[in-house]
């Protein structure tokens, strides 16, 4: 039932410039929020500020109707899951899961049944004597859910909690940690720079660059609809088509084809930048719109990724199924119109 | 073979290994829990002018234990503002007693214990702090069971460390507690003025001594190792 409200928070060190610029946003009960973002976009700051590791320099932090602003990080009732799980390495995995209710001062007997009931959801029950330097890196993954979990807070942090795994165990905890979330009904905020994972795992996610909010919406939304031309190149994989293009009253025309496509809601001749997703690009033998010629290949299994060149551009196609062309094989492009996505030359946003 | 038995179990001898071994403990107790209060707060906190006051508590291990002991006797010495305070206190001055030699010992053990316990603070993992302090625990708690814990290791070695400097403290000792017979003569004040005297038996028998504790001390250390 717990509620965090971000009222134009901002962070700067000494005198510099800020890191974290006008952070205003409010989560839904029991929602899982992703923030996602590369490296240096000041994701894993705000995380740490939500958990008052971190000061906030001005603007106001609310958790269930209470300002957090200047509440010790021991009084915020949050869990926390590392990027690299800070287990403590001289207690064994029970104490490790236990530490946080000893700290609470529950009774032994109590503190018994809530850590054995966590070892049990996370699959612990049988290592529960050893210490972190004996366990996997998935294990340790598991005494940080588990030493999360064992406390009942409302609110989860966790800061890129997957990125020390290999791919597969990372696609598995990813599942895992979604069911848990439904299971224990937290609010839970998710730092990653996995566009994967804030697909996959988020209620709603937040794109932030250098600091700032770029695009809060859910993965639908981030994908379909992005706000600018930064959350349609950070979401997707492979990125999308980048174009140079114009916009005229009978089509709008990319790198020079004219195409039937149009907005009717743009009827001034503008230079635009011209998105398009690899998917969206059909191979079309019969009505091409330009023919490209294959650079390369990449096959993935239930797709493959063709890389072609048409005059100066460079395309990425998605294509379903395994295919095999050869390099300098040409290859007939068409597209979709409704998947097009127009951006302003100078500030790279959406064109409406 | 009777004449060495007596020497060994003559107060003479035995005197000056048992006020080094007061001293050492001594000193070296105190050092052990300011050394690391100082490490930790260094080690954590960033200030205006940290530079120089690291450089300030680094200084008595470079300085010649003479200069320490110059500096001792200005301080503390009978006409200071902190030495008339202490006679005020205790009614008696602190020059020239057990007192100045356990003070002598702190003053250039510390940096030896300060600096092992920072290195060792600072290469604990923050992030490991933090999960504590999300868990619940105060900073006292963060402290005591999460931080000493993992620097344990460079913590002993810097105590036996600071034990072992104590326990050789020579030039800064003789001068701010002088050589007082069963007060403030540590072992090796004796082992200088036996030679000084021509008293070669008792210097080797000193000398043996010395090693023999020096040796178990630095065992200790490569065995906790």
């Amino acid at each position: 039932m717990t509620q965090l409200i971000f009222e134009h928070i901002s962070k700067s060190y000494h005198s510099g410039e800020p890191v974290i610029k006008d952070f205003h946003f409010e989560t839904k009960e029991q929602e899982f929020i992703v923030f996602v973002g590369p490296s240096g976009c000041g994701k894993s700051t705000i995380l740490k500020m939500i958990a008052g590791l971190e000061n906030i320099t001005s603007g106001r932090l609310i958790i269930d109707g209470k300002e957090m602003n200047n509440v010790p990080t021991r009084e915020r009732n949050l869990s926390m899951v590392f990027q690299n799980y800070a287990l403590y390495p001289h207690m064994t995995v029970y104490q490790n899961i236990a530490f946080g209710l000893k700290m609470r001062k529950e009774k032994k007997t109590d503190i018994k049944k809530k850590v054995l009931k966590a070892a049990e959801i996370t699959g612990l029950t049988g290592l529960l004597t050893r210490k972190p330097t004996d366990l996997s890196g998935g294990q340790r993954q598991r005494v940080a859910l588990a030493r999360a979990i064992v406390c009942d807070n409302p609110v989860f942090l966790m800061d890129e909690p997957l990125s020390n795994l290999d791919a597969k165990l990372r696609t598995q905890m990813r599942r895992e940690i979604t069911l848990l979330h439904k299971r224990l009904a937290t609010t839970t905020i998710y730092v990653t720079h996995d566009q994967t994972e804030a697909m996959t795992m988020a209620d709603r996610i937040i794109v932030l660059k250098d600091g700032s909010i770029q695009q809060v919406g859910t993965p639908h939304e981030i994908y379909e609809t992005p706000a600018n031309l930064f959350v349609a190149s950070f979401i997707g994989s492979p990125g999308i088509n980048v174009l140079e293009g114009k916009v005229e009253s009978n089509g709008i025309t990319i790198d020079g084809i004219p195409t039937i496509f149009s907005r009717e809601n743009l009827r001034t001749t503008r230079e635009a930048l011209v998105g398009i997703r690899p998917e969206h690009l059909i191979i079309d033998e019969y009505n091409p719109l330009l023919t490209a010629t294959v650079e390369d290949l990449e096959t993935l299994g239930a797709d493959t990724i063709i890389y072609a060149k048409h005059n100066r551009i460079h395309l990425t196609i998605k294509a379903p199924g395994l295919l095999s062309f050869s390099k300098g094989d040409p290859l007939p492009l068409s597209l979709t119109g409704e998947h097009l996505l127009l951006f302003d030359k100078e500030s790279k946003k959406v064109i409406l | 073979m009777d004449s060495l038995l007596n020497n060994i179990t003559s107060s003479t001898f035995l005197s000056p290994i048992w006020i080094s071994l007061k001293i050492a403990i001594l000193a070296g107790i105190i050092v052990v829990i300011i050394g690391t209060i100082a490490g930790y707060f260094l080690a954590r906190r960033s200030f205006k002018g940290k530079a120089v006051v690291e450089t300030i508590l680094m200084l008595p291990m470079v300085l010649p234990p003479t200069v320490v002991g110059f500096l001792l006797i200005v301080i503390f010495g009978k006409n200071s503002w902190a030495g008339q305070a202490i006679t005020w206190l205790f009614d008696r001055p602190i020059i020239f007693t057990w007192w100045a030699a356990v003070l002598a010992a702190i003053v250039v053990s510390f940096p030896l214990m300060y600096q092992s316990a920072k290195s060792g603070f600072l290469s604990i993992d923050r992030d490991i702090e933090d999960a504590a302090r999300v868990d619940g625990a105060n900073d006292w708690k963060v402290f005591w069971l999460i931080s000493v814990p993992l620097a344990s290791k460079a913590l002993i070695s810097g105590a036996i460390l600071s034990f072992a400097r104590a326990l050789g403290e020579f030039g800064a000792t003789l001068m701010f507690a002088g050589n007082i017979p069963g007060e403030t003569q540590t072992i090796p004040i004796a082992i200088y003025l036996a030679i000084d005297s021509g008293q070669m038996t008792m210097a080797w028998l000193w000398v043996g001594a010395m090693i023999i504790i020096s040796f178990i001390i630095l065992l200790t250390i490569r065995v906790k190792e």
